[in-house]
């Protein structure tokens, strides 16, 4: 399949061996596979571990071993290489199966700092909901939000438990965002084994009806076969509800849109039970 | 005086049949008759041990004609059978609370095969019934609710953890491994060289903070193993939950077809309880693992599986009668079942599914012929049948197990009551045998059924062979039997018997005679099979065993065994012996001598001398002298010693049947009267001179026959039969004919007299009123000889003291 109207070529996931990332991966992989796009997997040794396990008496409680246990530098750094070689594997072996062409980079510093920087390659950022982290469960990880509030690349977030798959779901409230989220929408359904559903969010129905049209200009052959629902002067809260309600396999909503603020992204990731891509 | 000795008429040598009262052209016209003759008290015997009811009453039916008797015993059993209800069906089923010990379930007939379907499909619907209750979303809701419940408790503890860090300016760092609390400055973790800067007391007071929550930490995370059991246990309720749902349709629809089976409700309870706790494993396929792993988790679903199959081990249809087996190759296994294993990872395993009945399983309810030999002769077999009649029950082991050799674990399936008669088919030997050296066997078999009789040969008994017949031709597909044919073919068993007022019980060689006529019949032409078959095929059967006869005949043909069959002789006469190869028996002339002199009146048997004489030939002999002693000079010793001689005879002999004949030629040799060689003689005698009855009688007068015919028969040969054998008479038709045209003699005797008068040609004579015989007579020169060897041997002893008679003795 050739690029499509989105001009996604370059797909960066950030990896960290947790169960989140593995899913980022998995996702990576398959977008990176749709969308012909070269992926990058970044590991970043967190520098605050290195520099704690540094301090003098620093003790390192284990999960299943739960005496204090002194680690040194040395130590860390071994568990550190072992750690980028086995996310390293990992990488290669999905993108062989998927056919990818990927690199792995492996850099050391604040982990939300490194991954922002990094995505200033690429054209879309994976990203598990939470990493390591952990206070992370309850709240989008710091990198997430790192990546929310100061990125400028479209963010795949991948919830607990959820796969890419279809049919595609794209939300449109007429702003420019919305009619990029359109465009990766389709590149994404452009498989054509399910419809694309659209839902148009406005404040009234003229609008809406406005946006409908709007947006079945701008998916142009595509719109043919789409589905077209309208969300008209709801809360944005009753969105990812309804994908849920509608079986979505990935919702792709514009950044700036409803629904989407920090503090209830991790509350719509939930509720949608299915990757959310943040389109800017 | 005896009456005067006259041949015996040729009618009376063979007795035809005649078949008057049966109306038929042919067998075709005769309905067939597929039975056993005369066996009248075998078969009420084995229906009374079928009738029976009570521990042992199983049969031994013994008799000389195997497979006749194991058809007859078949079909008595098969008819009884059919009137009876079918046997239940045994299944073995898992033993939910111990594997190893497999129950059973007895289900009226064809109901088995029915659950064992039932129960396929149910487990084939299981799997897709569970995973759609696991996939459900309220289960995925319910599931999710719990697995956040449990992750909240920990997250809350951390962030209380990190909360408490956080106020004393420290934070929690997540480590590949771990959690290290490293103090923060300006929001970031402070480095190293940093920490150096600060003051003792700064740094004194980060440690104790960092120990205090390290310890807070440890706590918390010493819970973490408890909440995951605690989600674990939860999360087993709730699948419990679904599984039961999803299972309750599924086992319901089962349990309604068996509505008054209790056995299978039970089970079915039991299946289900076993669902629900692995519900769980049977729909999860192990994930994304490995191959290794996720075939192990696709054997174990197998196994699972597996369980709720039900093993048929009988069954029948319902309308069928009671089951009838009959198992040929009786060895331990196919008696009493075994557990099968199968290879798995190099291990050997088993399970109730590989338990296999035997034969004692499928005649359970019923019926089960047995050849004894066979059994006796497998090893342990016989014991284990024993053990399964006495205790009435059916226990599949091993003979490993059952001698105790064996203490692997295995199997022990739950023993099938057993309720069956056992019918043993064997020699009368073998019964014998086993009554004399098994204690157990006469109570475990107290019914014998002996098919050992001989039918008479009546009439009605007559028609029913003609049926018999009729029946053997058709069932072998030969052409039908004129009334000549199965005429002979009736003589013919007479024959076989030897016995002119009786028949053959064995169908075998008639069967074979008939084939044979039937394809001497078809080389013939058309038509029926006739006498002439018949006869041609008894010939040909006789022609080809008849070697060793043939070649012993042309031995006394060209001289080389002497045998006269003219002239007379002194002290010698032909006796007649029987000798029998595997599918002929024939008689044989045989020389015998008789040599006397002054002795001490012993008989002197050559042949028991030389251990070649039997007991019954030495007690022949012996009664020789008990009637010289009591006819001859009774008040004088008996002053003879004699010797008897079986001439060119180089084999052992028994019998007494040749006791008539030495006496002849013990009385020739001591009266020095010739004897006619041209008579053979045959007959045991007692003491008082009376000639007895004796065996194969038919084949005697033939080997006689046989030597005269090849020299040429003069009219005056002839042979000396007991009077008691006339009615065993049925000879071959050539001497039939010889006697018929006089050229051939078959006289009965009944005394030794009317014998020595025939071979000797002289009066026996009887004593007058003063007790002496008359002048001329053979008694008179007999007892002259005795007096004068007597009066020697007297005057001998009374010559002064001179030496004794020359002893010969032994």
């Amino acid at each position: 399949m050739t690029p499509g109207a989105s001009g996604i070529r370059r797909i960066l996931v950030a990896l960290d061996a947790s169960a989140d990332s593995a899913a980022a991966l998995e996702a990576a992989v398959a977008l990176a596979a749709r969308l012909e796009a070269e992926l990058t997997g970044l590991f970043v040794e967190d520098i605050e571990v290195v520099h704690a396990a540094g301090l003098p008496f620093a003790r390192e409680i284990r999960v299943f071993q739960h005496t204090p246990h002194s680690l040194d530098a040395a130590e860390l750094e071994a568990q550190l290489r072992a750690r980028a070689r086995a996310i390293e594997r990992t990488l290669a072996r999905s993108a062989a199966e998927a056919d990818v062409p990927f690199r792995f980079r492996r850099v050391r510093g604040r982990v939300d700092a490194e991954v922002l920087a990094a995505t200033g390659e690429v054209d879309l950022v994976v990203l598990g909901r939470a990493g390591h982290s952990p206070l992370a469960r309850r709240r989008l990880g710091s990198t997430a939000r790192a990546m929310l509030a100061r990125g400028s690349r479209p963010v795949l977030l991948l919830g607990r438990r959820t796969r890419l798959r279809e049919p595609v779901f794209a939300v449109f409230d007429g702003s420019q965002a919305g009619a990029r989220a359109l465009a990766v929408a389709t590149d994404l359904a452009r498989s054509g084994k399910e419809p694309l559903h659209v839902i148009v969010a406005a404040d009234d129905d003229e609008r809406a009806r406005d946006l409908e049209r709007t947006a079945r200009r701008a998916l142009g052959p595509q719109a043919q076969g789409a589905v077209v629902d309208r969300l008209v002067g709801a809360d944005g809260a009753r969105l990812p509800e309804m994908a849920w309600e509608a079986g979505a396999g990935v919702l792709v909503v514009p950044a700036a849109g409803p629904a989407v603020a920090d503090e209830t992204l991790l509350d719509a990731l939930d509720a949608a039970g299915c990757p959310l891509l943040l389109v800017r | 005086m005896p009456d005067e000795p006259r041949p015996v008429p040729a009618d009376q040598l063979y007795r035809s049949t005649d078949l008057s009262a049966v109306p038929f052209d042919t067998t075709d016209d005769l309905e067939a008759f597929d039975g056993l003759l005369g066996q009248e008290r075998a078969e009420e015997a084995l229906e009374l041990g079928l009738g029976v009811e009570g521990d042992g009453y199983n049969i031994f039916a013994h008799g000389p004609n195997a497979g006749d008797k194991a058809l007859q015993v078949r079909r008595i059993l098969t008819a009884r059978a059919a009137a009876r209800p079918p046997a239940f069906d045994w299944c073995y089923v898992n033993n939910f609370d111990d594997e190893n010990k497999p129950l059973h379930l007895r289900l009226p007939a064809g109901r088995g095969a029915r659950l064992r379907q039932d129960l396929d499909a149910f487990a084939g619907e299981l799997q897709s019934a569970l995973a759609a209750a696991f996939e459900s979303e309220e289960y995925q809701a319910r599931r999710q609710a719990l697995e956040q419940q449990s992750e909240s408790e920990q997250q809350e503890g951390l962030e209380a953890v990190q909360e408490r860090a956080q106020q004393r300016a420290l934070r929690l760092v997540r480590t590949p491994m771990g959690f290290i609390f490293a103090p923060v400055k300006d929001g970031d973790v402070v480095a190293p060289q940093e920490l150096e800067k600060l003051s003792d007391d700064e740094q004194q007071r980060i440690q104790k903070a960092v120990e205090e929550l390290q310890e807070e930490l440890q706590l918390l995370l010493r819970q973490d193993p408890g909440r995951q059991r605690q989600l674990a246990q939860r999360v087993r309720e709730l699948d419990r939950e679904f599984a039961e749902l999803a299972v309750r349709d599924l086992i319901g629809d089962v349990k309604r077809r068996y509505p008054d089976e209790d056995v299978v409700l039970a089970h079915l309870d039991a299946v289900q309880v076993d669902v629900t706790d692995n519900a769980r494993t049977l729909v999860e396929s192990g994930g994304r693992a490995g191959g290794q792993i996720q075939a192990m988790a696709q054997q174990q679903r197998e196994h699972i599986l597996e369980r709720y199959q039900v093993n048929v081990l009988v069954s029948s249809e319902e309308g069928d009668g009671a089951p009838v087996v009959y198992e040929d190759n009786p060895n331990y296994q196919n008696l009493i079942g075994r557990v099968e294993y199968r290879s798995q990872f190099g291990a050997l395993t088993t399970s109730f599914g590989l338990i296999r009945g035997g034969a004692l399983h499928r005649a359970n309810g019923g019926y089960l012929v047995l050849d004894a030999r066979k059994v006796l002769m497998q090893p342990y077999a016989w014991e284990a049948l024993k053990r399964a009649l006495s205790s009435r029950k059916l226990v599949i082991e091993s003979p490993g197990q059952a001698l105790g050799l064996i203490s692997t674990s295995s199997l022990e399936p739950e023993p099938i009551p057993l309720d069956l008669k056992v019918v043993l088919l064997g020699e009368r030997q073998v019964y014998a045998l086993l009554e004399a050296l098994d204690p157990e066997f006469p109570e475990l078999f107290k019914v014998q059924a002996d098919f050992g009789a001989t039918p008479e040969r009546t009439p009605e008994q007559q028609a029913l062979y003609a049926r018999l017949v009729a029946h053997l031709a058709q069932r072998q597909q030969l052409r039908p039997l004129d009334r000549g044919a199965v005429a002979r073919v009736l003589e013919h068993s007479a024959r076989l018997v030897g016995d002119s007022r009786k028949l053959s019980s064995q169908t075998r060689p008639i069967a074979d005679l008939l084939r044979e006529a039937d394809h001497l019949g078809r080389a013939r032409g058309d038509g029926p099979t006739t006498a002439d078959d018949v006869q041609g095929a008894i010939r040909a059967r006789t022609h080809r065993a008849d070697r060793i006869r043939d070649e012993l005949l042309e031995q006394v043909l060209r001289g080389t065994v002497r045998i006269a069959t003219q002239g007379s002789r002194i002290g010698q006469i032909n006796g007649l012996a029987v000798l029998q190869t595997a599918e002929l028996a024939f008689g044989r002339p045989s020389r015998i001598t008789a040599r006397t002199r002054l002795g001490d009146g012993r008989i002197l048997d050559v042949e028991r001398e030389v251990e070649l004489g039997g007991p019954l030939h030495s007690k022949g002999v012996m009664i020789l002298s008990g009637y010289l002693k009591a006819h001859y000079a009774p008040e004088t010793p008996l002053s003879l010693s004699a010797s008897l001689v079986f001439e060119q005879s180089y084999g052992a002999i028994d019998g007494d049947s040749a006791s008539s004949a030495e006496l002849y030629a013990l009385l020739s040799a001591i009266a020095e009267l010739p004897l006619r060689q041209d008579l053979a003689v045959t007959g045991s005698v007692n003491q008082l001179g009376e000639v007895q009855a004796i065996g194969g009688v038919n084949e005697k007068i033939e080997g006689f026959f046989d030597l005269c015919a090849a020299r040429g028969l003069t009219g005056e040969q002839g042979v000396l039969i007991p009077g008691t054998n006339l009615q065993h008479l049925m000879l071959d038709e050539r001497v039939v004919s010889a006697c018929r045209d006089g050229r051939f003699h078959v006289w009965a005797v009944d005394t030794v007299d009317q014998g020595m008068e025939l071979l000797t040609g002289l009066p026996m004579g009887r004593r007058d009123e003063s007790g002496a015989y008359p002048d001329g007579s053979v008694n008179a020169r007999v007892e002259a000889r005795l007096r004068h060897l007597a009066d020697i041997r007297r005057s001998l002893r009374s010559n002064a003291n001179g030496p004794g008679v020359e002893e010969d003795g032994p």
